[in-house]
């Protein structure tokens, strides 16, 4: 009885026994399971990290993943991209970021033009996860003022800012500027009138948040007939800048990418595709952007006019001289770490780089110098009566810098590039070399600037010399013939108002800038030209030290998220570049996720 | 021969109760581990791709190696209490490509309670 009570007692517990040691390891199962699960849902986010980082370069990567593992866990990832007709499966991926018009998805999902939908599968052990989202590799940039800074603006001379919803309408919207700086020693935003007639018309308002008072913190001057605002407001609350991601980090992931044909002068276009400079890039003539992006490891300089449409990313600093015209139906984004400069054109920094690429221009050049700082030497000469007349020190000096048909040197064929000076004309030789050059803006300004010194000291052949002196006399200008004129007929008393002519030789021009898109900065900002904008200027150097001397006069220096605009601004607010929609303005950054599920 | 049956069976019996109490401590710490790893994983991504450091690292939390002077790896590093025991982290960072930034946390607990996850972290990207 004894035997048979502890069997039954043994099979008791024996069978209890087993059910708690199945329960256990059920429970075991189930923790192990939602460890995998758990670790299959950041092997999934891991996957859709990996697709975002491929189509930051290249938005039209279709490659997809097939059972990528992860680096040091395990767990693997699927994309697969669907690119036929019909269905989509439930497990495809689509990518529309270059599509111009919306496509179906899984599940009857749509993909919207400009994004990717992105469905990733993941598994750890036998745990399965999925996630879909939809990402955007061109984001559309959310500003809200068409001028915004983190640290002081200065505006001098004439402004107008103002706002339209649209390049095809009418529509008005107000357009203000803002500036996120405060406990600044000077005002934080303030706008000095140059000369009488200078207004200011902002249809939005002037925000700071400065708490000092209106015309210490914002200081638009006493007069409050010269400007016209929206409304002013102190201690406004800080705004969000766009997120528009690293720009050296951009820079740097486009490092593959081939460098830039640049040509000595004339025009350089670039095509579509990413083009990339390591180190700074001077650009001598004009740019063209033909739907390229330009990443320069430096800092870039483009002595000449740069039009069209694409991007420009710098690590460094951004300079302008010259016209710049980003326009028409075209939107161009201008990305800097250090600072933008819109300044005027530089020929004579044109002409030495020029110089650069030409043996027979440098030696012409060079030459065209050292006979400009001769003839000025002889302009001064203490015994003018010694220095004028035909075949005098002058006239042979002039000789060398224009044409003169009764030269008796006649040019002979250039075999060495020190020939090129035989027979002198050396602006009218220079000026034939920029004609073999592309055309472009600033090669037919310096042309024009060439041709009309080379007229200013060729021969005089229009009418008698002592008409053309007397003209010259009465109105001293760089004029076909004059300084010729002048020297043939004796007149010593001319030879000071020629001097000034020559001293006062210049191949510069001030320069405007015309820009439609973003320009967006983490350095300052500074124009001394006149710019008009139809877009938005924002200079973020939040997080930024130092700073970056003005490259007109370095005892001037501006900080980051700095703005001045020396020659007046006038910019308008296209609200529709800044709003999802057809004519968004679309550029280049980290990828974004707008919608994200796990399924 | 009743008295050797009993105790067989009791010994048996100890035995599968001791290895079952084991399984379960072990499936609580995994559990309570695998929590902890996810909250950190959640902290690391509002932390900030940028403040996540460029390169490889590894940040043992047992050893109370320093974080960074950004504060990576952010807390529960490098220990936290939860459900009565000490869990332990850590932090391994390395790059995939020229973007991603690659995290792996272990998180240990006692002798048997372990964790580990992976994950990958792209700038601006958070969809925890």
């Amino acid at each position: 009885m004894a035997l048979i009570t502890t069997l039954l007692m043994s099979v008791v517990l024996l069978m209890m026994l087993i059910t708690l040691v199945k329960a256990v390891t059920t429970q075991d199962y189930l923790t192990r399971g939602q460890h995998d699960s758990v670790a299959a849902l950041y092997v999934a986010e891991s996957g859709l990290a990996d697709v975002m980082s491929h189509l930051e370069i290249d938005g039209n990567w279709r490659d997809g993943f097939n059972g990528e593992s992860m680096q040091n866990r395990p767990g693997k990832y699927w994309v697969k991209f669907f690119e036929g007709s019909g269905s989509v499966p439930d497990d495809a991926s689509i990518n529309n970021i270059s599509g111009s018009s919306a496509r179906p998805g899984p599940r009857g999902r749509v993909v919207p033009r400009g994004a990717a939908l992105i469905v990733v599968t993941a598994r750890v052990g036998a745990a399965q996860r999925q996630l879909e989202a939809i990402v955007n590799s061109a984001g559309v940039i959310n500003v809200e003022y068409p001028l915004m800074t983190s640290g002081s603006i200065e505006l001098r001379g004439a402004v107008t800012i103002d706002g339209i919803h649209s390049l095809r309408g009418y529509e008005r919207v107000a357009a203000g500027i803002h500036s996120n700086a405060r406990s600044l020693s000077g005002p934080t935003i303030r706008w000095v009138p140059e000369d009488s007639s200078d207004k200011a018309t902002i249809t939005g308002k002037v925000s700071a948040v400065d708490p000092r008072t209106i015309g210490v913190g914002i200081d638009f001057g006493p007069d409050s007939s010269r400007y016209d605002v929206g409304a002013f407001e102190r201690s406004a609350a800080q705004r969000a800048f766009p997120g528009m991601g690293d720009i050296e980090r951009q820079v740097n992931l486009h490092a593959s990418a081939p460098p830039p044909t640049i040509q000595p002068a004339g025009t350089t276009t670039l095509p579509t595709g990413d083009y990339h400079q390591s180190g700074d890039l001077t650009v001598s003539g004009d740019l063209v952007l033909d739907g390229g992006e330009l990443f320069v490891d430096g800092d870039l300089t483009i002595n000449g006019g740069i039009s069209g449409q694409g991007a420009i990313w710098a690590s460094g600093k951004v300079t302008f001289r010259g016209d710049s015209t980003l326009q028409s139906t075209e939107k161009a984004a201008v990305m800097s770490k250090k600072g933008v400069n819109l300044l005027g054109f530089d020929g004579e920094d044109y002409m030495e780089n020029f110089a650069e690429s030409d043996p027979e221009v440098r030696v012409l050049w060079d030459a065209t110098k050292q006979t400009l700082a001769e003839t000025e030497e002889l302009l001064q000469s203490t015994e003018p009566a010694s220095v004028v007349g035909s075949g005098g020190p002058l006239d042979l000096q002039i000789r060398k810098l224009g044409y003169h048909p009764d030269n008796p040197e006649a040019p002979i064929p250039v075999v060495n590039p020190e020939d090129a000076l035989v027979g002198g004309n050396y602006l009218g030789k220079l000026e034939a070399k920029l004609a073999a050059q592309s055309e472009g803006e600033s090669r037919d300004f310096m042309m024009r600037k060439l041709a009309g010194y080379r007229d200013f000291f060729s021969a005089n052949t229009d009418q008698p010399d002592e008409t053309a002196a007397n003209q010259f006399i009465h109105r001293p200008r760089v004029s076909p013939g004059a300084f010729d004129a002048v020297v043939n007929a004796g007149r010593t008393d001319a030879l000071s108002k020629l001097m000034v002519q020559v001293s006062n030789l210049s191949y510069a021009k001030a320069g405007s800038s015309y820009f439609q898109g973003i320009i967006y900065t983490n350095g300052h900002f500074f124009a001394a030209n006149s710019v008009t904008t139809l877009g938005a200027i924002m200079v973020d150097g939040r997080g930024r030290e130092g700073s970056e001397p003005n490259p007109l006069n370095p005892a001037e220096s501006f900080r980051p998220g700095q703005l001045v605009m020396r020659q007046g601004a006038n910019m308008t607010f296209v609200e529709e570049f800044f709003e999802d929609g057809d004519n968004a303005l679309r550029i280049r950054g980290p990828v974004q996720v707008r919608t994200w599920a796990s399924r | 021969m009743a008295l050797g049956i009993v105790a067989m069976a009791i010994l048996a019996l100890v035995t599968g109760f001791i290895g079952a109490i084991e399984m379960n401590a072990r499936s609580v710490e995994t559990a309570v581990a695998s929590q902890v790893g996810r909250d950190f994983l959640e902290r690391v991504n509002e932390f900030g791709y940028e403040n996540v450091p460029e390169g490889s690292y590894v940040f043992n939390g047992a050893a109370n190696d320093p974080q960074t002077a950004e504060g990576f790896p952010p807390a529960p590093y490098p220990r936290v209490e939860a459900n009565g025991q000490t869990h332990s982290l850590t932090v391994k960072v390395s790059t995939k490509g020229a973007t991603l930034k690659v995290i792996v946390v272990e998180v240990t607990c006692g002798k048997r309670g372990r964790a580990s996850f992976e994950t990958y972290l792209y700038p601006g990207f958070s969809v925890s």
